[in-house]
């Protein structure tokens, strides 16, 4: 007979769930997790996802030599034998930006015109200039940032480190997803899934406005007391069932109660930020009740100082090909408007209360833009996977530093490349697990969010 | 270190040493938890030239009888780090229990078997007991072995409501348990099985369970997530339900109807099964890639339904565990490699018909195929001393990929490009050419018919030209320069096909030669060619549509606009010329490897020797084999999972020899061998299994069970199961009154919460029904991929991406919250209301009645009492309706409401 540990084959056997979801639900914070096998440096991750994939040649990384071989041929080792998902290597050409750069505080990185609040954070961030992903079209390789996978069925990253360690919150899921922009993140739901991981890791998406979760607010007519009147009473006949049913199976349906009725005060009381000062709201751009990029941000940090556990947060449409509505030109510069200035106020504002060095922020796509130019109506990029940049901040990373050493024009890694697996693992790394021994047995293979893949890089952390 | 008690059962079991050590139960599993990763079938990660699990190999380091003697048994209870196997880096030691098992396994002579589920079917009686229900004895033999008593039976009222949610997915009504209770003859029970299994619901309730396996859902999936057309898919698999199709027919139909002999409208329907398969609509998908993606899809799901197999672990490289190749599992993609579909369009698919429409349908088939010959003749009256060219090779700039059709047109798909050079290669048709033509065809797939992609069917050609060079030769192209300017452009061609010629300067010389054709076509706006032929002549170069042509094609279209109004489906259809299969090395397409024919993994195929299957039909045929003793032994066991909750093998999806062994092994051996001798009848397997003692126990919890069997693998008692998101809404519906019986047709929409499609790139849209639509069953709803029914995935319903062969129900805050505050649900508060409050009687009367349609039983006084002060104080709150809303609403959120007992 196989052995497997009790909590495995109790969750995989689908009987006597009650009593583990009252275990997840209840004493969440997991600290006898066998995943759990180092220190952990951050509490919590918040991960701005800039759908669409952002250019890093118009953002962070100039290019002295793509400048000057604008307009020309790309060496042929850049295209024989590539995959583009529009480009014709036969006919590409490289494209110098059109973006001025400078360089920014003490550690003098470099940041362009698009994003002057970003620049003057650089010393808090930790840049990885050297990523490479596995998939060239955006579902897929959301899919692949997400979960390690190019295809749907994997656990994301938010539903693994909720399976891993469990969250802290005692009102609000553990994983929660929010999005601003035009429309959702190409791939839907799949992103924040739970894979083959017990459903209840899976990311709970909050959609904008005052009802975040769908059927929060009570029916109709019903004020408080006749909602806690109605809840007393389903728990109250529910614990007549006791000795027919195992108790704790009882208990763990009035344990989800009792959190559904909570989360009908508390997740209100989340997302209504009047209550944040006038110079907060300031900080982070936001100037109006609409739902923003902005709002999202500061309900992101809300979301970790009430325990929860992995945040993401998506902002729609950076995937600048040049056609008309979609190009290097304007579109970007509306997009850096959108996201900037609260990306930046993020980071300030969790360092200011403290909460930055248990905090992990991620900030990027799914993957870069090619250094060659598409034949478009305007100027754009199409999509690159071989080299592209991403930021971090806090979490316990190395502010400051900047890790990954791409050639002159920016297509290749030549040095420090890191792979998404890698940057998974050292993701998990920081949070205390161990991204080897955090797995999950299905169709009788243990499955890993690093697949068979991943080091962790001790670098970049501090 | 904490064993489940089942594993201490068996440890205790094995260590008396007079039991024998069996090689599959108790070692087969040592070796795959800690040895066979290095040590088995993988050659290219094995070690030591080493395959435990095999019988040759296993020679080399076991002497029979001889523990001592044995290089295995030296190793693995080794003190001395560097000879111990595993090795400490790799893995723990064996524990004591382990390396006994191994000691005495050598001891008693080593033997050997395959994995016991690859193996034929063993010849099983059940054992000679009291007991008249064949599965009693089994269970009841294995249940005494524990020291366990069964449970007594269920009341009739948890029976009736337990046959009815498992059977037809609903609550009973009050009046059909009225009726089973005052029936005091013997065959009450049974009448209420035999009835249930002929309910239309049934089929509904059991093909759903199916659509989990086929991953059904109404759109493409991906990014854009468009519509598809599936239900009649869907309602194909209720009717083959409902008539109890044999399983071996019902697995040929759906993996081959189209390959059958004159296959019936509903043959091919049934091969939706592997349509399933999403699509990728984005700009920049690649067809080959979405095509070998919904293959590869293919064959894990049918390894996964049908052989209860990972298959998919081979797809990278050789199987860690199990006896299955990297090269194997290409040649069972070689089965699924030769269909038509699967690329970036949703195409082929079929009209949908019935007695009344098929002759409709076939009526217009025939004129429109008489009209498609008359084309054909008069576009080569039209293009009489110009030769066809079929290039070999075809590429397209900026997103798009072409097509060669049989008629060596070339059609221009996916992404519709600004612009785009289309590039032509291949050996020049003719000798001696002196022109090149191009007849820009309209097409029922373009926009306003073509040619052209651009929105108005316009094309724009900016530049013709034409290369040669010595056949196969590696010489630089020459250019040939044409005598006019090469430039063609209709801005409007009122989806007409259109022609021109460019004569060459000079006539090409007349050795052979391949050529290069380039189209540039720089016009932007989508102004690229749509569908085209490129011909050539040595003759006279004139190119004209004539009126013939036009007149055909018009007659076409005029036909086309006749076509009957039908639904249609997706279904498979096999490519001519077949496609060549090769092994992806490291899974990947784009890096093949060697060539490879159709077949079945070697280890799995004890019974055929014949000549290897080869295509999809023969496939099919293999799997519902009767001698297929590891398809049927899957079948069952995913059918007693339902009546369970859990299958005799738990891991339901992996029969491998890292699965989990039988509970009850010469159990699901006869079973699977009932379903053969059964003639594949699934409703007889059903009887069988729930007409036995064991299905209709008690399912009370048991501290003697919790305790010794928490995991209830011996079945002293039913188990208390979560209902599926359908089977709750539908109960709900079927309690409000409100429930619409019909059966079938296309997907309904009934209210959904606003806002569930802001977290997808494209809004969808969902208008909700009025009338009786609203209240179909949930087998009904709409499924969009990219944001399904929210109620279902609340409710642990799987995302249809990828095959699901079992739910793992969860408990969460959102269930709670839809349950209590979802307005589709209020709803069905308010029409159960409406129940409680027609005619006369006391609340109490009512509360009864309240109880009665919503958990099937009169509450007991206790329960009675807390509903009365509930319903008083919302008396005092709310109008009478409200409150007995109220009290509706209550029910609907109670533990017991979504279980079955």
């Amino acid at each position: 007979m196989r052995r497997i540990a009790r909590r495995e084959f109790l969750r995989q056997g689908g009987v006597g769930l009650g009593s583990i979801a009252l275990y997840h639900l209840l004493g969440s914070h997991v600290s006898g997790s066998p995943a759990r096998a180092l220190a952990p440096r951050a509490k919590s991750v918040i991960f701005l996802f800039m759908a669409g994939g952002p250019s890093q040649f118009e953002l962070f990384e100039p290019k002295e030599t793509l400048q000057r071989l604008d307009g020309k041929t790309p060496p042929s080792s850049t295209t024989d034998g590539k995959r583009f998902a529009f480009i014709d290597p036969a006919r590409a050409q490289l494209l110098g930006t059109r973006r001025s750069f400078s360089r920014h505080g003490e550690s003098g990185a470099p940041v362009s015109e698009l994003l002057p609040h970003t620049a003057r954070i650089v010393d808090d961030l930790c840049w990885v200039r050297g990523l490479e992903t596995n998939e060239i079209n955006h579902g897929p390789a959301k899919l692949f940032m997400n979960t390690g996978f190019g295809q749907f069925g994997r656990p994301s990253m938010g539903a693994w480190v909720s399976y891993g360690i469990g969250s802290e919150a005692d009102d609000l899921p553990g994983f929660i997803v929010l999005q601003s922009g035009s429309r959702g993140p190409r791939g839907g739901s799949p992103l924040w899934g739970s894979g083959f991981l017990p459903p209840r890791h899976q990311g709970t998406p909050f959609r904008s406005g005052h009802e975040p979760v769908l059927n929060l607010r009570s029916p109709q007519g019903t004020d408080d007391d006749r909602q806690r009147d109605f809840f007393d009473t389903v728990a109250q006949l529910d614990r007549l069932q006791i000795g027919e049913v195992d108790e704790s199976t009882i208990e763990s349906r009035i344990a989800n109660y009792e959190l559904a009725f909570r989360m009908q005060t508390s997740t209100p009381e989340l997302v209504d930020v009047a209550d944040e000062s006038d110079e907060v709201r300031k900080l982070y751009g936001i100037e109006d009740d609409g739902p923003s990029f902005a709002r999202n941000c500061l309900l992101a940090r809300r979301m970790i100082e009430r325990g929860v556990r992995f945040v993401q947060l998506y902002h729609a449409d950076w995937d600048h090909h040049g056609d008309p509505d979609n190009n290097l030109g304007e579109p970007l510069e509306q997009r850096c408007r959108e996201v900037d200035q609260a990306s930046a106020a993020l980071v300030t504002d969790l360092k200011r209360r403290g909460l930055l060095d248990d905090t992990l922020v991620i900030w990027g796509g799914e993957f870069g833009r090619t250094p060659m130019g598409e034949v478009r109506l305007a100027i754009g990029r199409d999509h690159h996977i071989d080299a592209f940049t991403m930021w971090m901040a806090g979490g316990g990373t190395k502010p400051g530093f900047s890790y990954g050493v791409t050639d002159d024009i920016g297509y290749s890694v030549v040095d420090e490349k890191v792979h998404v697996h890698d940057l998974h693992a050292t993701i998990l790394h920081l949070l205390g697990i161990d991204h080897e021994k955090l797995t999950y047995r299905f169709q009788g293979r243990d499955f890993r969010l690093t697949d068979v893949h991943g080091k962790v890089l001790h670098q970049l952390i501090s | 270190m904490r064993l489940t008690p089942l594993l201490l059962l068996l440890s205790a079991a094995a260590a008396a040493t007079d039991v024998p050590v069996d090689y599959s139960r108790d070692v087969r599993p040592i070796f795959a938890e800690h040895c066979t990763q290095c040590h088995g079938p993988d050659e290219g990660k094995r070690e030591a030239d080493l395959y435990l699990d095999h019988p040759d190999s296993l020679s080399s380091v076991v002497a029979p009888g001889a523990p001592d003697e044995s290089a295995l048994f030296y190793r693995v209870s080794s003190k001395n780090p560097r000879l111990r196997m595993p090795p400490a880096s790799h893995a723990e030691a064996l524990d004591p229990g382990e390396i006994d098992v191994l000691r005495r396994w050598i001891e008693q002579g080593a033997g050997w078997q395959p994995h016991w589920a690859y193996a034929p079917f063993r010849a099983v009686e059940p054992p000679r007991r009291s007991e008249p229900h064949p599965i009693d004895r089994f269970v009841r033999a294995r249940l005494e072995r524990a020291g366990l008593e069964p449970s007594p039976p269920a009341d009739r009222r948890t029976l009736i409501r337990r046959l009815s949610l498992d059977l037809i997915g609903m609550v009973p009504t009050p009046e059909e348990i009225d009726t089973f209770l005052a029936d005091s003859s013997t065959d009450a029970y049974d009448d209420v099985v035999d009835r249930l299994l002929d309910s239309p619901h049934y089929a509904e309730r059991w093909a759903r369970h199916w659509l989990d396996l086929a991953r059904y859902a109404d759109s493409n999936g991906f990014t854009i997530d468009g519509r598809r057309d599936m239900w009649p898919y869907r309602d194909w698999v209720v009717r083959a339900i409902a008539q109890d199709m044999p399983f071996d027919q019902f697995t040929i139909e759906q993996l081959a109807g189209d390959l059958l002999p004159e296959p019936s409208n509903a043959q091919l329907v049934a091969t939706g099964f592997h349509r399933n398969t999403q699509i990728n609509q984005e700009g920049g998908a690649k067809d080959e890639e979405n095509r070998v993606n919904a293959v590869i899809d293919r064959v894990n799901t049918t390894g996964a339904v049908w052989l209860g197999s990972t298959l998919a672990c081979a797809q990278c490289h050789t199987h860690k565990y199990d006896p299955v190749t990297h090269a194997e599992y290409y040649q069972m993609l070689a089965f699924f490699n030769q269909t038509a579909d699967g690329g970036v369009s949703t195409g082929p698919r079929v009209a949908v018909t019935d007695e009344r429409t098929r002759p409709q349908l076939e009526a217009f088939e025939a004129r429109r195929e008489e009209l498609a010959a008359l084309l054909v003749a008069a576009e080569r009256n039209a293009t009489a001393g110009w030769t066809a060219w079929r290039p070999r090779y075809t590429s397209a700039s900026e997103g798009p990929e072409l097509r060669v059709l049989a008629d060596a047109s070339i059609l221009s798909v996916a992404h519709n490009p600004q612009t785009s050079l289309y590039e032509l290669e291949g050996p020049a048709p003719i000798p001696g050419i002196s022109a090149i033509r191009i007849d820009a065809l309209p097409d029922f797939d373009l926009r306003e018919l073509g040619p052209g992609r651009a929105r108005s069917g316009g094309f724009a050609v900016s530049s013709v030209r034409v290369f040669s060079r010595a056949t196969g030769s590696q010489d630089e192209w020459r250019e040939h320069a044409l005598r006019d300017p090469s430039s063609w452009e209709v801005l409007s061609p009122q989806g007409q096909p259109h022609a021109a010629a460019f004569r060459l300067a000079e006539a090409l010389p007349p050795n052979e030669l391949d050529l290069h054709v380039e189209l540039a076509q720089n016009h932007g706006t989508n102004h690229v060619l749509g569908r085209f032929r490129v011909s050539f002549t040595s003759g006279v170069a004139e190119a004209s549509v004539t009126q013939e042509w036009r007149d055909a094609w018009n007659a076409l279209v005029a036909h086309e606009e006749e076509r009957p109004d039908l639904p249609t489906a997706l279904v498979m259809r096999e490519q001519s010329p077949p496609r060549t299969t090769h092994v992806f090395q490291r899974g990947s397409f784009l890096d093949p490897g060697d060539e490879v024919s159709a077949d079945v993994p070697a280890a799995f195929n004890h019974f055929a020797p014949q000549k290897p299957p080869g295509t999809r039909l023969e496939l099919a045929r293999w799997l519902v084999h009767p001698d297929n003793a590891l398809v049927h032994r899957v079948t069952v066991n995913r059918w007693w999972q339902r009546f369970f909750g859990l299958g005799l093998v738990s891991t339901e999806n992996d029969f491998g020899v890292r699965g989990a062994a039988p509970s009850h092994p010469d159990l699901l051996e006869w079973l699977a061998r009932e379903l053969v001798d059964q003639r594949f009848s699934m409703k007889a397997i059903h009887r069988l299994i729930v007409t036995s003692e064991t299905y209709k126990q008690a399912s009370s919890w048991r501290q003697d069970i919790a305790e010794r069997d928490p995991g209830n693998l011996w079945l002293g008692r039913q188990s208390r199961l979560r209902l599926d998101a359908e089977a709750i809404r539908d109960s709900a519906l079927r309690a409000s009154g409100l429930l619409s019986t019909e059966i079938g047709g296309p997907p309904v929409q009934p209210p959904q919460p606003e806002g569930v499609f802001s977290f997808t790139q494209r809004d969808k849209k969902w208008v909700a029904e009025e009338g009786a639509n609203r209240y179909r069953r949930t087998l009904y709803v709409r499924i969009w991929r990219s944001s399904p029914y929210p109620f279902l995935t609340t409710f642990d319903a799987p995302q249809p991406n990828v095959t699901c062969t079992r739910r793992i129900p969860s408990s969460t805050p959102l269930q709670a919250l839809t349950l209590a505050n979802d307005p589709m649900m209020l709803e069905l508060t308010e029409g159960l209301a409406r129940r409680l409050m027609k005619g006369i009687g006391s609340p109490k009367k009512r509360i009864r009645r309240a109880w009665e349609m919503a958990l099937g039983r009169p509450p007991t006084a206790e329960e009675e009492l807390v509903m009365l002060d509930f319903l008083q104080r919302e008396r005092s709150r709310v109008s009478r309706s409200s409150a007995w809303s109220a009290v509706a609403r209550v029910l609907f959120n109670l533990d017991e409401f979504s279980h079955r007992s």
